[in-house]
C-alpha cells in the first residue's frame, strides 16, 4: 500500500510537471528555473551515485571491478552515446569480473 | 510530419530503453515490489531516473521527494516545446516527455502527431521491457548476474551525469562533497535532497572564484 502511494504520488507530481507549462505558455519565467534545475539535478545525480556506488561497494575486494565496470560503461557512452548499449556493456564486464576472474583469484 | 514518422524516430529511443527497462522491471521485484507495482511504476512515472531513485529509497519520504525533484527538471522541457510545437492536447501530448522524448523533439521540426508517435514508441518499449523484467527476470537471476544487475543503478546514475558535467562541473563536485559526508556521518538518503536544495547556491558562488588568483 505505501508502495502504491509513493509510486501515484511521484506519477501525479511527475504528469503535473510536465503539464502545467502548456497552460503558462510564455508566461513562467524559466530563466531562474533554467539556472537552478540544471544544478540541483547535477547534484542530485551525483549523491545518488555516491550512494548506490559505495552501498554495492560493501568491501574492497568489489572496488576493483566496481570502478573497472564504471570506467567500460563511460567509454563505450563516450563512444556511441547509447545508454542502453553502455549500460548493457557495464553489466557485461561486472558479471565477467565477479564470475570468471575475481571467482577464480578468490 | 505524422505518427508514422514519429515511431521512426523512436527507434534509437527504443534500442536505449529496452534494457533499462527491463533491468528496471528485475530489480523492481527483487527490491519487494510487487508485479503490479512495478508495472505501475513504468506506466505511470515513465521516467527512468527517478523510478530507480524510487524503487531503492528507504523510507516514504525518500521515495516520493527525490523522484519528485529529479523529475523538476520536466517543467524546463514542456515550456520549452510549449513554445516550439502548436500542441492542442497537453493532457495526452505532455504524458510522454522524456528526458530522450524531449532531446529528439527539440532539435528537430516536428509537429503534435510526429511527437506523440515519439512518445508511443519510447513508452510502448519502457513498458514492454519492464513487464518482461517482471515475468521473465527469474531467468536471468543466478546470483552474480543479479549482483551486476543491481551495480546497474550506480551506472545508469554515472551516465545520467556525463552530459552535465561540462557546463555544471562545480554543482557535481559539490553535491558528490555533501553526499560523502553524509553518508559516513549515516544520513545516507537525506544528503541527497539536501543536496539538491543547497547545491546550486553554494556551486554559483563557487563559480564566482577565480581559483588561480
Amino acid at each position: 500500500m505505501v508502495a502504491l502511494m509513493e509510486i501515484l504520488l511521484v506519477a501525479i507530481g511527475t504528469y503535473f510537471f510536465r503539464l502545467i507549462p502548456f497552460y503558462f505558455e510564455g508566461k513562467l519565467n524559466i530563466f531562474r528555473l533554467e539556472r537552478f534545475l540544471p544544478k540541483s539535478t547535477t547534484a542530485i545525480l551525483s549523491a545518488l551515485f555516491i550512494y548506490s556506488f559505495f552501498n554495492n561497494t560493501s568491501d574492497l575486494s568489489l572496488a576493483l571491478p566496481n570502478t573497472m565496470a564504471l570506467m567500460i560503461s563511460v567509454y563505450s557512452y563516450l563512444r556511441t552515446r547509447n545508454f542502453g548499449v553502455s549500460i548493457l556493456a557495464g553489466i557485461f564486464i561486472h558479471y565477467f569480473l565477479h564470475s570468471q576472474i575475481f571467482q577464480m583469484l578468490g | 510530419m505524422g505518427y508514422k514518422r514519429g515511431l521512426v524516430l523512436s527507434i534509437p529511443v527504443v534500442l536505449g530503453y529496452l534494457p533499462v527497462s527491463i533491468t528496471f522491471g528485475i530489480l523492481a521485484v527483487s527490491y519487494g515490489f510487487s508485479k503490479l507495482e512495478a508495472f505501475l511504476c513504468s506506466a505511470l512515472i515513465f521516467a527512468g531516473a527517478s523510478q530507480f531513485a524510487l524503487i531503492s529509497s528507504k523510507s516514504f519520504l525518500e521515495g516520493v521527494l527525490i523522484p519528485l525533484f529529479l523529475n523538476l527538471r520536466h517543467i524546463i522541457y514542456s515550456t520549452i516545446l510549449s513554445m516550439k510545437i502548436k500542441i492542442s492536447k497537453p493532457y495526452i501530448s505532455s504524458f510522454g516527455l522524456t528526458d530522450e522524448v524531449f532531446a529528439i523533439s527539440s532539435s528537430l521540426k516536428i509537429d503534435e502527431k510526429t511527437l506523440r508517435g515519439l512518445e508511443f514508441g519510447a513508452y510502448f518499449s519502457w513498458v514492454a521491457g519492464t513487464l518482461f523484467g517482471i515475468y521473465f527476470g527469474d531467468m536471468l537471476t543466478s546470483t552474480t548476474l543479479y549482483n551486476s544487475l543491481i551495480f546497474s543503478i550506480s551506472i545508469l546514475f554515472l551516465l545520467l551525469l556525463i552530459p552535465s558535467l561540462k557546463s555544471e562541473y562545480m554543482s557535481a563536485i559539490v553535491g558528490s562533497a555533501i553526499a560523502i559526508i553524509l553518508y559516513f556521518s549515516g544520513y545516507a538518503f537525506i544528503g541527497v535532497i539536501i543536496s539538491g536544495i543547497i547545491t546550486p547556491f553554494l556551486a554559483e558562488k563557487l563559480e564566482g572564484v577565480k581559483w588561480w588568483h
